[in-house]
């Protein structure tokens, strides 16, 4: 089985080098591993560190926001004929032994699509994190119809069907909402995992804050109505 | 008897709706923008030459004042006008996008890399590429 492992990473400079050793080095007996970084647009030397670590590189020329790196990601990983694709923050955030986790359900047949949850077992978020995702999962809910314990997360995996079938039009924050609605209107198999999250000084500064927040809303409801015109 | 001002407002509708039917021949706008713009500004040269006649429409929509009711259409109109932009920004965006990533994969060599196991996926794809969109996660050619 040949797996995925996509990174979109905008000035990650800092963390990219650490992150692919580490998802590197996780033992997946019979899995072919390929880690993808998507490198959008940054201006540090993310990019070079990302290739020096041994990491498959594609190349935004200019910053599409993390819809767009994904949607590049999921693309190049279709082509190389991957079974299961897993996205992965380049900030440091996720611990790479969920990958394990997050794919077991589509190797055995009972998911499409997998949702690390760092909402199931939430100790160490920050709370004010952890009011904004329930809010984000209720908008989730109310724009998209879509349940989930963690609309937001960055780590999730996807079938190969699956991957294939999902459409993203959105190119900012918004795709991770919008992720789940297209499992939704696909009527995909989803299953939420829990995860454990690394909250750093760093990891914290690289998500989404409140100004953020309020412009993912702002543009996920322009983008649903836009959709629907 | 006609005003000076009045002869103004209704020479710059007159020019609007010139440049209305420039562009519309050179097929700078499509039909319906056509006939909005064009009935906006003869509407606006209606209430220019009977000013009264804002007065009436007013009343009948339940307005007192006609310069209430033209204050009203004109906020709608501009937040019309602001979403179209949205809109067109958006596609923009998205072709942006996607010439963006037509680029990042065909330098990193996946342009040409595709597997020929014909499962699901590929199938997806190649069923949207022939209805002339793309798909899988990777795609964003939907026009808003």
């Amino acid at each position: 089985m040949k797996l995925a492992i996509l990174i979109p990473a905008y000035n990650e400079a800092r963390t990219i080098g650490r992150v692919i050793q580490q998802v590197t080095k996780v033992q997946l007996p019979g899995i072919e591993k390929h880690v993808i970084v998507v490198d959008d647009g940054s201006s540090d030397n993310t990019k070079e560190i990302a290739r020096s670590r041994g990491a498959m590189v594609i190349s935004h020329m200019l910053n599409r926001g993390v819809g767009g790196a994904l949607g590049t990601g999921f693309e190049a990983a279709l082509r190389l004929g991957a079974d299961v694709v897993v996205t992965f923050d380049a900030d440091g955030q996720h611990a790479p032994e969920d990958i394990k986790n997050v794919i077991e359900p589509i190797r055995s047949g009972r998911a499409d699509v997998v949702i690390g949850s760092r909402m199931i077992d939430p100790g160490g978020m920050p709370w004010t994190r952890q009011v904004a995702n329930h809010l984000a999962n209720w908008i989730t809910w109310a724009l998209l119809a879509s349940r989930t314990t963690d609309s937001q997360s960055g780590l999730r995996a996807f079938s190969r069907s699956a991957a294939g079938r999902i459409r993203i039009t959105t190119s900012k924050y918004e795709v991770n909402s919008e992720m789940c609605g297209e499992v939704k209107r696909l009527h995909l198999r989803s299953v939420d995992v829990p995860i454990k999250a690394i909250y750093t000084d760093y990891s914290l500064s690289k998500g989404q804050g409140f100004s953020v927040g309020l412009k993912t809303l702002f543009r996920l409801i322009l983008s649903k109505l836009v959709r629907q015109a | 008897m006609i005003t000076v001002a009045q002869t103004f407002l209704l020479s710059l509708a007159v020019l609007a709706m010139g440049v209305a039917v420039l562009w519309f021949r050179q097929k700078k706008i499509g039909r319906p923008a056509f006939l909005l713009w064009l009935c906006l500004w003869a509407g606006f040269a209606g209430v220019v030459l009977f000013p009264e006649s804002a007065v009436v429409a007013a009343r009948v929509v339940g307005i007192k004042r006609g310069t209430d009711l033209a204050l009203y259409l004109s906020v709608i109109l501009i937040v019309f006008l602001l979403f179209r932009i949205y809109v067109r920004l958006e596609t923009v965006d998205h072709q942006i996008t996607q010439i963006v990533r037509a680029v990042a994969l065909r330098d990193a060599g996946v342009d040409r890399a595709e597997d020929d196991r014909g499962d699901g996926a590929s199938s997806a794809r190649d069923t949207a590429r022939s209805s002339g969109r793309s798909s899988g996660a990777g795609g964003r050619s939907q026009k808003p």
